[in-house]
């Protein structure tokens, strides 16, 4: 059974992973927190029967998306949401306009990914995870993970090529 | 410029290669690939690219472990006499995301009705406790009318690390605004989070069940029992109550107080769903067809038996009462 100073480890030693893992679904990082507090209290609640197998960070992840995409799914129905995974935009920095420019043309590019493929590559690229994390993650096959990180980056490439000398040094 | 390949399954292998994720007999054979054809390795070069493009989008998201761990432990029934967890400074978080909110400025006026067994005092961090009627001035700015018999205590660390109160009883909140940390309204396990800056609270003993109406602006119901929680904008009406402790949602609520609805080609599905929550009643549609109609009209007050008639004019309908707070229109 899981302990209070065990649980209070996990959740210090996973929380900011986890903020910034979340927010990748609800778009914002308060959204974020209360997804984190949800998941880490469920596991609380359920200390006497859980049982985590495999990777702590694979299973927090796991839960996290779920829990997110549920939440997003009820949102969609009472009020509409002002963004969608992986598909909001706002740079933090002060960017030129041609910085600016690029941006847009990645995000674009980005938006016109198929669902799963963009979650793939946003995971992968964003949040730096293995294609066994990602396929743990989302619940599907290596092979799935391989196959969506190929076609987000035909499509990309297709998509960006004519700019990507112009991206040489760009950063968001 | 660099070519485009057809074949999905070679951009796989590439993207497999860049990341590292290649088999020892996968890198030989884009190894002897890359050989073939100067245009290959430009192709790589290129994909890389893409790959870092994406990879060197982030943006830098502040996370508070300790405050997180703090209001986690709030909600986790925790017997006195436990190790309590300690403020600590805020850490920053690189996170790869482009996706970030504006957080809201706009203006909210919230009226919210509570049942007692709803009421939680959060008396372990507590420090300081207001009786109405008064003003409470807090720190940021914020002023809280207290009514009569009413309570208000706001946590420690509040303005530094975060923005929550606890409320029993009624109270009318200005709430100065702060993007950054949102003012949150602790209710035991269910929680209102105001993402504005201005909204009026009101809290009455021995009501059952929790009553939430945003008149304008947009704030957040969480329910931590049900790991339930739901934005809710201008017009939306939330309820809750024992019997159904589900969340239910309705909008074109302008004023609950008053019950002041407002219909502008609202299909009369929808029409029926707000005179439903708001009226606490059933009304059942024999003419199926009627449904296909759209509703343009306000109320302002009137009972039940005004609002279906005044709905069955409009629709050139027939109204009947069946029971206990039961309509038919046919």
């Amino acid at each position: 059974m899981l302990d209070l100073q065990t649980f209070e480890h996990l959740f210090k030693e996973n929380h900011a992973q986890c903020i910034a893992f979340a927010t990748h679904y609800t778009g914002n990082a308060h959204e974020a927190e209360e997804i984190v507090q949800q998941v880490f209290l469920r596991i609380w609640e359920k200390r006497d029967s859980i049982s985590i197998s495999g990777p702590v960070k694979a299973y927090l992840f796991s839960a996290i998306r779920n829990t997110a995409i549920s939440q997003w799914r009820k949102d969609n129905v009472r009020s509409e949401r002002e963004t969608f995974y992986g598909t909001a935009r706002e740079t933090a920095t002060q960017a030129s306009d041609q910085v600016k420019e690029l941006e847009t043309l990645y995000h674009k590019a980005l938006e016109r990914l198929p669902d799963r493929c963009r979650e793939v590559f946003v995971l992968s690229r964003q949040q730096n995870m293995k294609y066994s994390e990602i396929a743990a993650t989302m619940n599907i096959s290596v092979k799935t993970v391989e196959n969506q990180m190929g076609k987000a980056l035909r499509i990309l490439h297709a998509e960006l090529k004519e700019y990507l000398p112009l991206f040489t040094g760009f950063l968001f | 410029m660099t070519p485009n390949y057809p074949d999905e399954a070679l951009y796989t292998l590439l993207c497999k290669y860049l990341l590292d994720e290649a088999d020892t007999e996968e890198r030989a054979w884009v190894d002897t690939w890359l050989q073939d054809d100067a245009g290959n390795a430009a192709l790589l070069g290129s994909l890389g690219k893409v790959l870092d493009t994406a990879a060197t989008h982030a943006v830098v998201v502040e996370t508070d472990t300790n405050q997180s761990w703090e209001r986690l432990y709030n909600k986790m029934n925790i017997p006195a006499g436990a190790p309590t967890p300690v403020a600590h400074v805020p850490e920053l978080t690189a996170v790869r995301s482009s996706a970030r909110y504006t957080l809201l400025k706009i203006a909210a006026v919230v009226l919210v009705v509570l049942g007692a067994g709803l009421w939680f005092l959060n008396t372990r961090s507590a420090i300081e406790k207001y009786a109405g009627p008064m003003t409470a001035k807090l720190q940021d700015g914020s002023s809280i009318e207290l009514m009569e018999s009413s309570t208000l205590e706001v946590a420690k660390g509040y303005n530094s690390s975060h923005r929550n109160v606890s409320l029993q009883g009624a109270a009318t909140f200005d709430v100065a605004g702060n993007a950054s940390q949102p003012f949150v309204v602790m209710l035991g396990h269910t929680e209102v989070k105001v993402l504005g800056t201005r909204f009026l609270v009101r809290y009455n003993p021995g009501e059952a069940g929790l009553t939430v109406h945003v008149t304008s602006g947009k704030v957040m119901v969480i329910n931590h029992d049900k790991a339930d929680s739901v934005i809710l904008t201008e017009g939306m009406l939330l309820q809750q109550d024992s019997k159904r402790p589900a969340f239910r949602v309705t909008s074109h609520v302008a004023d609950i107080a008053k019950r002041s609805l407002s219909f502008h080609d609202t299909p009369l599905e929808e029409v029926l769903h707000t005179i439903t929550e708001v009226y606490d009643v059933k009304v059942e549609v024999e003419n199926i067809s009627l449904l296909k109609l759209t509703v343009n009209t306000n109320f302002g007050g009137e009972n039940i038996e005004e609002v279906i008639n005044a709905l069955a004019m409009t629709l050139n309908a027939k109204w009947e009462k069946t029971g206990d707070r039961h309509y038919i229109l046919k």
